[in-house]
């Protein structure tokens, strides 16, 4: 199937996917002007990607987001729409629920969408404890992950493609704990921005090319890991004793 | 393409040509915001963008009259909406204890803010289309859709209705039904048609003259008592260009399309 950018009769310019699409400023700007002006609420994303040996710059690469997963796009639904899931085994087109990274299909037809709840009283916190949501301690099943797999973007990933492991055998990266900053508002654009990184240190002895870099968030009922984003980077190169810092930032520009 | 009431519109005409067959106002404003966000629709699905709409339809049906209503795009999403949706794609928490530009924080109807200082809330969805969220159980005018007769105009930071109606047979007053939801799937959109009846024996004529979204939202548990909570916040105020006289034994059907374009 083409890419419906490039269906659009006033757009002449063609596309290879959706994410050159949007690094295009004049369809971005068009978005966001439409969105001003019916008052709809104009959210975007964006992956940022360094890699440092001893705190020099090796590269940098800001990137669009939005490679949203169907998980994204049912969680999306079920708490906006405040509808239950539909289905508790079927996933797809037309279905509310989730597939987990282990490729099983969760939901309840009696209860909405649950991402975050199930822990007890004492963990309330949900984003800024190691546990649930995003925030992944040393693990890689889930927070930001990194990969070597550089097929194109589906919604329907539901995995990366090649995780790389945590360790320092080859071909692996030594992952940090998921780091949760605060909330940032810009003023001149009012647009609310939340941030969150993680580090992760190649040991390995040899370089390696990350080709995509995933959001993966932990839920507790059902107790599964949900990739809501899968981006692929273009290439990365993480050269032996270098440091990648993978950011993720969600912006929400407000009417004023 | 939009889906209203169950029926999918594969282009902003036919959606006119019905509206005008069920006596509802559309106005030449109205059909241009329509149009405009039939591009925004296409333009989301191509960038793989959010574009969620809620349409607002009113139907009057009074005494000896004919049926007649409006039908128009709910822009008036309010700063609380904002919030919960970007805490939602974000998967984060509240992080201000003060209410407004720039803030990360929900305002109450009851005009207390989430969270509460000293205590710890999270946004997370918990409950389900018949226990939360805009459900609303008969006689209950606190939570779903709610109406009013205030007239002061939409403001991103309003809270809650101006003036509202309290549920009842008394002067002023109206009976309201259950609020309830309708989900429906047609490629590539989800919509949810919440819809409330809500009569007026009062005795007298009533004016609605706004609608609204009230949300019972779980929003994590209190530390200091271990109980999970439930405040309602608005998340959208719609003031009628003008307002519907409801006579005694009138009745008024409020719906909201809510709907989410995936890619």
């Amino acid at each position: 199937m083409g890419l419906i950018i490039n269906e659009l009769p006033e757009i002449d310019k063609v596309y290879t996917d959706h994410i050159q699409a949007l690094n295009d400023p004049k369809l971005l700007k068009e978005y966001q002007d439409l969105c001003f002006d019916l008052h709809l609420p104009c959210p975007s994303a964006y992956w940022t990607l360094e890699t440092r040996i001893k705190d020099k710059l090796i590269e940098r690469k800001r990137q669009p987001a939005g490679s949203w997963t169907r998980n994204f796009w049912n969680w999306l639904a079920s708490t906006q729409l405040y509808v239950n899931s539909n289905h508790a085994t079927s996933f797809g087109a037309g279905y509310i629920s989730w597939k987990s990274t282990a490729g099983v299909v969760g939901g309840s037809t009696t209860a909405l969408l649950r991402m975050l709840q199930g822990v007890s009283y004492a963990d309330l916190v949900y984003d800024a404890i190691a546990g649930y949501g995003v925030a992944a301690d040393v693990t890689t099943n889930y927070g930001i992950l990194a990969g070597t797999g550089s097929t194109a973007f589906s919604i329907e990933n539901f995995a990366m493609e090649t995780l790389i492991a945590n360790g320092t055998g080859s071909g692996q990266f030594s992952y940090q704990s998921m780091i949760e900053s605060t909330w940032s508002w810009t003023v001149g654009t009012l647009t609310m921005n939340f941030n969150r990184f993680r580090y992760m240190n190649n040991n390995s002895g040899g370089d390696i090319t990350v080709e995509e870099v995933g959001l993966v968030a932990k839920s507790a009922s059902p107790n599964m890991y949900i990739l809501l984003e899968r981006h692929v980077t273009g290439g990365l190169l993480v050269p032996n004793t270098a440091q990648l810092k993978a950011e993720y930032d969600t912006k929400m520009v407000y009417p004023s | 393409m939009l889906t209203l009431n169950g029926k999918t519109y594969q282009n902003t005409d036919e959606l006119f040509h019905d509206a005008i067959a069920m006596n509802l106002d559309i106005s030449d404003i109205e059909k241009v915001k329509f149009d405009k966000y039939a591009r925004l629709q296409k333009l989301g699905r191509a960038l793989q963008l959010p574009t969620p709409l809620a349409v607002l339809q009113i139907q009057v049906k009074n005494p000896n009259q004919a049926e007649h209503g409006i039908l128009k795009i709910s822009d008036s999403w309010v700063r609380n909406q904002y919030v919960i949706q970007h805490q939602t794609m974000a998967l984060a928490n509240w992080s201000s204890a003060t209410f407004g530009s720039g803030l990360n924080s929900a305002k109450r109807t009851s005009g207390a803010i989430c969270p509460v200082g000293g205590e710890y809330y999270t946004a997370v969805f918990y409950g389900s289309e018949t226990s939360s969220g805009y459900y609303a159980a008969a006689n209950d005018a606190s939570n779903g859709i709610v109406i009013g007769t205030g007239i002061t105009a939409e403001s991103l930071d309003s809270f809650a209705l101006t003036t509202p109606i309290a549920n009842g047979t008394g002067t002023g007053q109206m009976s309201f039904n259950a609020c309830g939801v309708t989900k429906t799937w047609s490629s590539p959109t989800w919509t949810a048609a919440w819809v409330r009846i809500i009569n007026n024996n009062s005795g007298g004529t009533i004016t609605v003259n706004e609608c609204a979204l009230y949300a019972s939202l779980f929003s994590g548990y209190s530390h200091s008592f271990n109980n999970p909570l439930y405040p309602t916040i608005m998340t959208n105020r719609d003031k009628l260009a003008s307002g519907e006289d409801i006579l005694d034994a009138g009745q008024l059907t409020v719906t909201y399309n809510i709907i989410i374009t995936y890619p």
